[in-house]
């Protein structure tokens, strides 16, 4: 047993076991009408247990549910720590927000009821340390979350929630599948058990593509740019902050990262991250629906992000440095892009010109932390990230060295053409709750400061702000301004010239046409022969042929000729017959 | 002293007897009376089963008279056993018989009926009873002529024109057939000079006469058997016949004639079983089964569903001949058989019965107009279904345990086309019970409702369905006894027939 | 004494309760139910106190000889102690959902004297100690359930029942011979852990031949491809009747038998031997597959969870014939499992029948705005058997996954994962109707108006085997839970 591992005081024990059943409890007594109203002002707070435990649980704390499942264990450990951290600060925020948010549109109850129930799934997640604790949470989340996106019920989001019940199921097989045959590899479901399992190629596939899909990781990304933005504001905003996370996580637990050294699949990752790096931010530029934007951000930062797992499946003796950066980027990102999905839910209420001023300048600071200007939490999550790269074999440093600015610049783009569609958008009719207003600002202040706290931040803060380090980070964002200051003042000039316009769920549209082509024959039964004997044995007589004839025979046999000539051959069959006795 | 015990066989014989010349000579109310001489019976009965079991057969010298002057009886296990059945059968329907025939009517016709009811009843016991006791064929003969007799009478007690007409020809039958057994019997007496069967069995041989007798008593019988395709008379005369007595014609009589068949072949004429001859007699169980079973599931009335059902049911009663093979299967078979003859006994007779309170509650038993039995006349539908499950031999009914140690019988001497019969047979019973069956379950909505039925008349159905469904708890006992009467024959197979 | 008894006790507490049903009067209601719900508390009692019994050492069994060399013999192993808890557990609520389902119809004193038969002869099955036994009691199933299959008496549902005695009858005396057979070559067979026969003087091929004779005789009954016909037919029977024949009587009897048969006559060694496990599993995996696909195309709701039922039945048979401890374990848990979740799947869709008038699935759009707890049940009952924790149905999958791992018979994880998602093809689109669809126009035919949302009656049971269902797979590890039990058989068929 991994000495890392101590049983949890009654304290942590109750924190890591509330975290994820209180919202679960909760969503459960929404089932009961008379209780509702009651239950939607205490709703949000259950976010609570989940900051608390990510605050207060030592790391290595674990709980034993050994009569649960197959044997539950919950635990804390570092990746447990920051993920819970973001995540629960952006359930808890988020939940508060549509408090208020949501009381506008209708069916709020369902809308929190599900809300709470991928809340505690995505928090039971993150704290469950044996597999099948993993799966339960993980599916609770997924499943959960598809009455989050289809939520509005209007034809984009039910189709929309289509394509992504469809991909949580297929991402579901697969992890299910791999988990079993991991497990029975490794004789345990325990994670700290895990490090001896022996590695197989396909379990590493499955793993890689059904946590891929939650993770919007190419090719598997399409349901995300739908799925997104059509969920209302706060449910956008914990998609695409925490829940893509999970997928994040996934890898983060199962694949042997820091074990041992997988170059080829290295490889593969780390291009499939730089691949949606640069795919989501070109297909995002075109998008006029700031949420999808947004969405296609949460794409290409996700590859950024996927870039980290590709060097620690190559490199896993420079896990403990990697490991750090990721948490750290996931943190970050989480923030600023559920600032920013938020932000969508500010700016399309109804607000005075001021507070739209306000607001709009507000949401600059998450769309250049996303851009990785300096001061922010994206200088600090860049470079964390960028410290792995040298140690890689050749030639990935180089690569990567020159690759990752345009990264940055498409990023900018996206932030540049996300913010220019929030600012010339039509106003709504709605007006603001208080809630509302004081989660998002909480949430803004939140992505300023949170990342500075993290312990990998202590190392790479001085770092960040060397001038060359601030130089490599501004010069990107400097381009991709001027870029798209230049495009915005040619649209307006040039009325008629577009950026490129292609649909949200991009490869979707390809794959609904294969799919029309190939449409599966109709089952055919297997004939059953039984039947048929009924039918002709079962009825009263009725007027087939062969039936007929044994009608005619039976009533020539009641004819005495006829007997008599039976009787008598009968009679000479047995003489004969006995004749020939010895 | 011991002799006096064995005095009940002849008393099987006698205690009919008298009940007949009581009911010709008092008319008035004898039917009580009657009654307690067929508990006599039964008790007598179930005394000499008992006394065979524990002591073994006994053959009774009347009057203590030696063949060839005087009449021999003699009882084993399965004698006794038939008798048993007899008699109760007898009883039940007899109970039946008295709310069939009202006691009291003004109705010329039918008290005429009534008065002649019970004098041929008892005298059919009677003769059925001597029949199963005799082992002289001419005696036999002379048993058989009666027993023809009184069941043709029973069946014209009917009255309706094609109840005659049945009659009349169910007459002719039993007159021939019993006329080539005589012929059989003559042929013998001529040539050997006995007519005790152990007698014939000693001094048989190979001779034409020999040889010719044996086959005209064998189709004699097998025509008063209604062995298929002799069948022909079966159907009309049973299902038209007064309720009581289609059950004792169906449950007992054709069971005498094939009871005569096995004794004559088996331990008379034994040396002239040869494979090919059993196979020949098995090939005709086998016809009958499919034949009878097809036109059973095409009937339109439930009594003729019944008969045909009879005619099915008798060839199982004829594998036995190709199932006799090595000594055990042999065993097996022989109990099998005679298990089988009791269970249909006591079920065929309960299916009768309650076929016709059927009748009688909706004054008709076409199939397709019944419905919703089960909520007037429960207890029949019950004891209809109960006599089915034994036709169809399931468990845990007198007929499954029957058909188990057939099947056994069959599998152990690998003749796997009668286990295959026998297992498959009791489906297509199973077909033709579910038409009637399904009646009960069936919802009508314009159905006269019915009249209602003395409980009578219904308990006594289900009683003897109960009887065929114990048959299944009892196997071993049963097993004992019918061992008391195992040919040598059989006993001797060791190595199989040649 | 007692250790005759109570297993006769147990046998009788149902099958008088029949009897006494019939004779009691058609207009005796209250009687009717009074006696039926204390026949069915006694069993409960009767079979807890074997459990305690079973616990302390105590051994069962009863004997009646039928024939030479062949007795009647009721015997208790642990196996039969799940098969009796499950069967007199479901009883219990089954009938309290009849009571309510069939409030004033006709010919209830005949529902439920058959009602209680069919469980008796359920009961004898599960404590049948020789194939003899077993035999006797598994014809007594197929005629006590043909009343209830044709209870409504209309044309369709008679020839729905014809069917069903035709195939079950023509399965029951395959098993007739078969057994016939093996008793020739063998002698009488006790059930006996790790197999009864001793193959030293048998021929093998006669062994496989007589083995495939057990199989397709029992799988009329436990409906595997292309036995399977009449089942879906049988739907015509009332909701209660399909509850019982899907959950614990019919297909589980066959199911049953198998078990029986590949573990404790032929003993799995032998069988791996005879090599008849492949073909075995095999014929299970184009059952699963071949079910789930025809429920797809269904639109009734009863007719799809009859074909699930196809296909669920057959991971029974699928994880008995992998070898190895744990895919046992996932097969035979699954016989509980199953049971719990598709008994509630066929309450709700009772429900759905007696209070909307909803047959059908396309007629189910926000039933569950209607229905809620109903619906609730409905979803509990449907994501188990798409296998999601933390049901029961995860559970079974779970062992039977890794049982085929730990055998190498890798292709059958892909075979599960396939009818996963074949599962969740046939049922998330009901949970979807049910739930997030508006509904437009009124219910076919509303029934039940009240303070509730149908009877009381026909509420609870769903909900208590709902609640079960999430039960037997959250503390799957607790020493009661199923697991737990089936993990003791599993060591008396695998000893370590």
């Amino acid at each position: 047993m991994n000495p890392l591992i101590s049983p949890a005081t009654t304290f942590e024990g109750t924190l890591l076991l509330t975290t994820p059943l209180l919202p679960v409890l909760m969503a459960i007594f929404f089932i009961i009408p008379a209780w509702r109203s009651k239950l939607l002002i205490i709703a949000p707070f259950t976010g609570l247990a989940g900051l608390l435990a990510a605050l207060l649980v030592e790391p290595g704390a674990t709980l034993d549910l050994p009569w649960n499942l197959l044997g539950t264990r919950l635990g804390m450990d570092a990746t447990a720590q920051t993920f819970l951290l973001f995540t629960a600060l952006l359930w808890l925020l988020a939940g508060f927000f549509s408090y208020g948010y949501m009381a506008q549109y209708e069916h709020q109850p369902d809308f929190t009821a599900f809300y709470l129930l991928s809340m505690g799934g995505n928090f039971g997640l993150i704290l469950s340390q044996d597999i099948v604790s993993f799966y339960l949470f993980f599916a609770l989340m997924s499943f959960a979350s598809y009455a989050l996106v289809i939520h509005n019920r209007d034809a984009f989001s039910i189709y929309a929630g289509r394509v992504y019940i469809l991909l949580v199921i297929v991402g579901e097989l697969m992890v299910f599948t791999a988990f079993i045959m991991i497990s029975t590899q490794a004789g345990t479901i325990y994670l700290d058990g895990m490090s001896a399992w022996s590695s197989n190629s396909l379990s590493i596939g499955l793993l890689l593509l059904g946590f891929g899909i939650k993770a919007g990781a190419l090719p598997l990304h399409f349901w995300l740019p739908l799925a997104h933005p059509a969920a209302p504001v706060p449910a956008s905003a914990v998609l695409s902050g925490a829940m893509i996370k999970a997928g994040l996580i996934g890898w983060l637990r199962f694949l042997p990262l820091g074990s041992y050294s997988l170059p080829e699949w290295g490889m593969l990752v780390i291009m499939s991250g730089l691949a949606a790096a640069f795919y989501g931010a070109f297909i995002g530029i075109g998008q006029s629906n700031p949420k999808t934007v947004l969405a296609y951000s949460s794409i290409s930062q996700m590859g950024l992000i996927t870039i980290g797992v590709g060097i620690g499946l190559i490199e896993p003796n420079l896990w403990s440095v990697t490991l750090p950066a990721i948490l750290l980027y996931a943190l970050h990102h989480g923030l600023a892009k559920g600032a920013l999905f938020l932000g969508v839910g500010i700016s399309t209420a109804r607000l005075s010109g001021k507070a739209r001023k306000w607001s709009t300048t507000a949401m600059f600071l998450p769309a250049l932390a996303l851009a990785g200007a300096p001061l922010t939490s994206g200088i600090l999550a860049k470079s964390a990230l960028k410290a792995t790269i040298p140690s890689l074999p050749n030639p990935w440093p180089g690569w990567l060295d020159s690759l990752l600015p345009l990264a940055a610049i498409g990023t900018t783009l996206l932030m540049a053409r996300f913010l220019y569609l929030i600012w010339h958008q039509a106003p709504g009719k709605k007006p603001l709750q208080v809630s509302t207003w004081i989660s998002w600002i909480l949430l803004v202040i939140c992505v300023a400061f949170i990342a500075w706290t993290t312990p990998a931040a202590a190392e790479y803060s001085d770092y960040s702000l060397k001038l060359s380090t601030i130089w490599l980070a501004v010069w990107p964002i400097g381009i991709g301004l001027l870029i798209a200051f230049i495009s915005v003042y040619i649209s307006v000039r040039r009325a008629g010239w577009r950026l490129i316009n292609i649909p949200p769920g991009d490869v979707l549209v390809l794959l609904e046409w294969t799919s029309k082509k190939i449409s599966l024959p109709p089952i055919s039964h297997i004939s059953m022969v039984g039947d048929q004997i009924i039918t002709y044995l079962g009825g009263a007589a009725h007027t087939s042929k062969s039936t007929q004839i044994i009608f005619k025979i039976e009533r020539r046999l009641a004819d005495f000729t006829i007997i008599g000539v039976l009787l008598l051959l009968t009679a000479l069959v047995i003489f004969g017959l006995s004749l020939v006795t010895p | 002293m011991p002799t006096d015990q064995w005095h009940l066989i002849p008393l099987a014989i006698a205690l009919p007897l008298s009940a007949v010349l009581l009911a010709i000579l008092v008319r008035r109310a004898t039917v009580y009376l009657l009654l307690g001489i067929l508990l006599l019976m039964s008790a007598n009965a179930v005394g000499l089963t008992w006394l065979v079991s524990s002591q073994g057969p006994k053959t009774y010298y009347m009057g203590g008279w030696e063949p060839p002057l005087g009449i021999v009886l003699y009882a084993d296990g399965l004698s006794a056993l038939l008798i048993l059945m007899t008699t109760i059968v007898g009883f039940a329907a007899g109970l039946y018989a008295l709310r069939y025939f009202p006691t009291k009517t003004d109705d010329e016709d039918a008290t005429h009926r009534k008065n002649h009811f019970w004098p041929l009843w008892m005298f059919l016991l009677a003769a059925m009873s001597a029949l199963f006791l005799s082992r002289d064929i001419f005696n036999i003969y002379i048993t058989l002529e009666l027993m023809g007799l009184a069941a043709v009478s029973l069946v014209a007690l009917a009255g309706e024109p094609v109840a005659l007409r049945a009659s009349m020809r169910y007459l002719l039958v039993s007159m021939a057939g019993s006329l080539f057994y005589l012929v059989g019997v003559a042929l013998i007496y001529a040539n050997f000079g006995v007519l005790d069967l152990p007698a014939i069995r000693a001094v048989i041989n190979q001779s034409p006469a020999a040889i010719i007798a044996l086959s005209l008593m064998t189709v004699g019988l097998m025509m008063k058997t209604a062995l298929f395709p002799f069948h022909f008379w079966l159907p009309p005369a049973h299902a038209n016949a007064p309720t009581p007595v289609s059950a004792v014609l169906s449950g007992l009589v054709i069971k005498a004639s094939f009871y005569l068949l096995v004794r004559l072949w088996f331990q008379g004429f034994d040396i002239f079983l040869t494979p090919i001859i059993m196979i020949i007699m098995g090939a005709m169980g086998a016809m009958a089964i499919l034949w009878g079973a097809f036109h059973a599931l095409k009937q339109e009335r439930v009594k003729l569903l019944i008969a045909y059902s009879t005619v099915a049911q008798l060839g199982y009663l004829f594998l036995l001949f190709p199932l006799i093979k090595s000594g055990e299967a042999s065993k097996l078979a022989w109990s099998g058989v005679f298990i089988f003859v009791l269970a249909h006994a006591f079920a065929k007779a309960a299916l009768f019965l309650a076929a016709g309170n059927i009748l009688k509650a909706y004054g008709h038993d076409r199939i397709s107009d019944l419905g919703e039995m089960n909520r007037y006349i429960p207890v029949t539908v019950f004891a209809f279904g109960l006599a089915g499950l034994s036709l169809v031999g399931l468990p845990p009914t007198g007929g499954f345990i029957a058909k188990w140690l057939m099947i056994r019988s069959a599998i152990l001497g690998e003749q796997w086309w009668c286990a295959v019969l026998i297992a498959g047979g009791g489906l297509l019973a199973a077909g033709y019970i579910l038409r009637v069956i399904s009646r009960a379950f069936r919802t009508v909505p314009d159905i006269p409702r019915p009249k209602p039925l003395s409980p009578l008349t219904e308990w006594t159905a289900l009683g003897l369905a109960l009887l065929a469904l114990g048959l299944g708890f009892t196997g071993v006992y049963t097993l004992d006894l019918l061992q008391a009467g195992t040919p040598e024959f059989i006993l001797n197979l060791a190595g199989g027939i040649p | 004494m007692e250790s005759f008894w109570l297993p006769v006790l147990i046998l009788l507490s149902s099958l008088l309760t029949g009897l006494g049903i019939f004779f009691l009067g058609e207009e005796r209601h209250f009687a009717r139910t009074v006696l039926n719900m204390a026949a069915a508390s006694v069993k409960l009692v009767l079979v807890s106190m074997m459990w305690i019994g079973y616990f302390e050492g105590q051994s069962y069994e009863a004997r009646w000889p039928l024939l030479p060399g062949i007795d009647l013999v009721l015997k208790t192993d642990i196996f039969a102690l799940v098969f009796l808890t499950l069967s007199s557990g479901l009883w219990f609520v089954t009938t309290l959902y009849a009571v309510g389902y069939l409030e004033e119809t006709p010919q209830r004193s005949r529902f439920f004297g058959f009602f209680s038969l069919c469980v008796s002869s359920t009961m004898g099955i599960a404590m049948a100690g020789n194939l003899f036994t077993f035999l006797i009691f598994y014809e007594m199933l197929t005629l006590s359930t043909y009343p209830l299959v044709v209870h409504r008496g209309t044309e369709d549902s008679l020839k729905a029942g014809r069917t069903y005695l035709i195939y079950t009858l023509t399965g029951g005396s395959i098993l007739l011979l078969s057994i016939a057979w093996l008793q020739t070559l063998a002698g009488p067979i006790e059930f006996v852990a790790g197999g009864a026969l001793q193959p030293n003087d048998i021929p093998l091929p006669v062994l496989r031949i007589i083995f495939f004779l057990f199989i397709s005789a029992l799988g009329v009954k436990s409906a595997i491809v292309p036995l399977h016909s009449w089942l879906p037919k049988a739907m015509v029977a009332p909701a209660p009747v399909s509850a019982l024949l899907h959950a614990v009587a019919v297909v589980k009897a066959g199911a049953f038998g198998i078990v029986r048969v590949v573990h404790d006559v032929y003993g799995i060694n032998l069988a791996n031997d005879l090599g008849v496990l492949k073909p075995l599993m095999i014929i299970a995996t184009v059952t699963i597959l071949y079910g789930s696909m025809q429920a797809l195309i269904q639109n009734e709701l009863k007719k799809r969870l009859a074909f699930s039922t196809v296909s669920q039945i057959s991971y029974i048979i699928l994880g008995v014939a992998i070898l190895g401890p744990v895919a046992m374990i996932g097969g035979i848990v699954h016989i509980v499992h199953q049971g719990l979740m598709k008994i509630t799947l066929f309450f709700c869709a009772g429900n759905f029948a007696e209070t909307l008038g909803v047959h059908k699935i396309s007629e189910m759009n926000g039933i569950g705005r209607r229905m809620p707890w109903t619906m609730t049940a409905f979803t509990i009952g449907a994501l188990g058997l798409i296998g999601l924790p933390p049901f029961a149905g995860f559970i079974t999958k779970w062992f039977l996954g890794s049982g085929a791992l730990h055998a190498g018979e890798d292709w059958v994880v892909i075979v599960l994962v396939i009818s996963s998602l074949l599962n969740a093809g046939y049922f998330l689109p009901i949970i979807y109707q049910g739930w997030f669809m508006e509904r437009e126009d009124p219910w076919p035919f509303e029934h039940h108006v009240g303070p509730l949302e149908t009877n009381w009656m026909l509420l609870t049971p769903p909900l208590i085997t709902a609640i079960l269902v999430i039960a037997s797979g959250l503390f799957a590890s607790t020493s009661f839970s199923p697991l737990s039990i089936v993990e003791l058989i599993a060591l008396v068929e695998y000893p370590p």
